[in-house]
């Protein structure tokens, strides 16, 4: 069981790692819930069969990014109105500056601003490269409903960035 | 505004198109717009744009960090065979490996015969050139000792956590229930 929890780390925390990270936007956090992800993956790995793994994996992540960013909605709205309903600033992410352009930059943000399931879907489909049935399993989503948001979640950024994106 | 006169039947059927899963029929009025409609053509440009920088974006490597503390915090890295006898003691086994770090790994051959101090063998080390043989078996007992190091600290914080639990356990004892215990572990 060892070996196989080892092996399950290493193939899966890099693409966890870019789901957790384009989600929150900042490495530590990413981190810190890819190991709280693997440790759950310990305590129920004797009960989940191979082909499951995934998809589990992708979910729990997925829910634990938007249980922080619940939360740090909460917090941040917490901290405006006791500084006087002054705006948050939010500090530029890693992800801004591995991306490797102003649009890119612009991109990235874009993306984390989409609702749900619209960003993870963006992620798991264009960055982390899924296919649909991966995907609609991780996101409990059938594949023609994958399919659709997916469009809708392009055709939002499109419409988000507009005349950025002419040539 | 010139954007809305882009009739919504296309502008929700660009990426579909894109992706190839427009019907037969939808596609070829789709394709005769856009053969004739500017709008829609700078807006399927613009599409196709965005699904280009979407495929650069960059996808993260998982810092050797998370590995790492995932390991310890399950205990699930790599573990050596138990010994047979296997009560030692950190320190014990702290010692075992210097010791043999120090014999093994620092071992100059030119200098095995002669009567030097160890300072000077360490003070010399830099110009002494182990053989390719040596300089693997060091690192294979190095390698071993570091394990029986890692082995022995989580035996030790096992039994630091047993022996926390019995303490607190019996804390929360009543007196007749701690004199019970203390009867039975007698007999």
């Amino acid at each position: 069981m060892k070996r196989r929890f080892r092996s399950l780390v290493k193939e899966h925390q890099g693409q966890l790692f870019s789901l957790a990270y384009h989600l929150l936007g900042q490495s530590a956090e990413a981190e810190d819930v890819v190991q709280d992800v693997m440790v759950k993956l310990w305590q129920h790995l004797s009960g989940l069969e191979a082909e499951r793994v995934k998809p589990w994996l992708l979910r729990v992540t997925r829910n634990a990014c938007l249980d922080l960013l619940r939360r740090r909605r909460y917090s941040q709205a917490y901290v405006s109105q006791a500084a006087g309903g002054d705006a948050v600033v939010v500090s530029e992410t890693p992800l801004d500056r591995l991306a490797s352009s102003d649009l890119g930059q612009r991109l990235a943000q874009a993306i984390r601003e989409l609702d749900e399931p619209f960003c993870s879907l963006v992620v798991l489909r264009d960055v982390e490269e899924l296919n649909y049935q991966e995907i609609g399993e991780a996101l409990d989503l059938s594949e023609s409903q994958v399919k659709v948001y997916l469009h809708r979640a392009r055709r939002k950024l499109r419409k988000r960035l507009g005349s950025e994106m002419d040539d | 505004m010139t954007e809305k006169s882009l009739p919504n039947w296309f502008d929700e059927r660009i990426e579909l198109w894109l992706d190839g899963e427009l019907g037969a029929s939808e596609a070829a009025l789709f394709e005769a717009r856009l053969a004739s409609d500017p709008l829609l053509e700078r807006e399927v440009a613009r599409a196709t744009n965005l699904a280009s920088q979407l495929a650069d974006l960059p996808s993260l490597k998982a810092p050797s960090s998370i590995q790492r503390s995932v390991m310890e915090m399950t205990g699930a890295g790599w573990s050596l065979p138990s010994l047979p006898n296997w009560g030692w003691s950190l320190g014990g086994a702290c010692a075992a490996a210097l010791v043999l770090m120090v014999t093994v790994g620092l071992r100059n051959p030119a200098l095995e015969n002669s009567d030097v101090s160890a300072s000077v063998v360490v003070a010399d080390l830099p110009t002494a050139r182990p053989t390719e043989r040596q300089l693997a078996k060091a690192r294979a007992d190095l390698a071993l000792a570091l394990g029986y190091i890692d082995q022995a600290g989580d035996m030790a914080a096992r039994q630091l956590g047993v022996r926390a639990g019995e303490v607190t356990a019996r804390s929360l004892m009543q007196p007749h229930q701690q004199r019970r215990m203390e009867s039975s572990s007698a007999i």
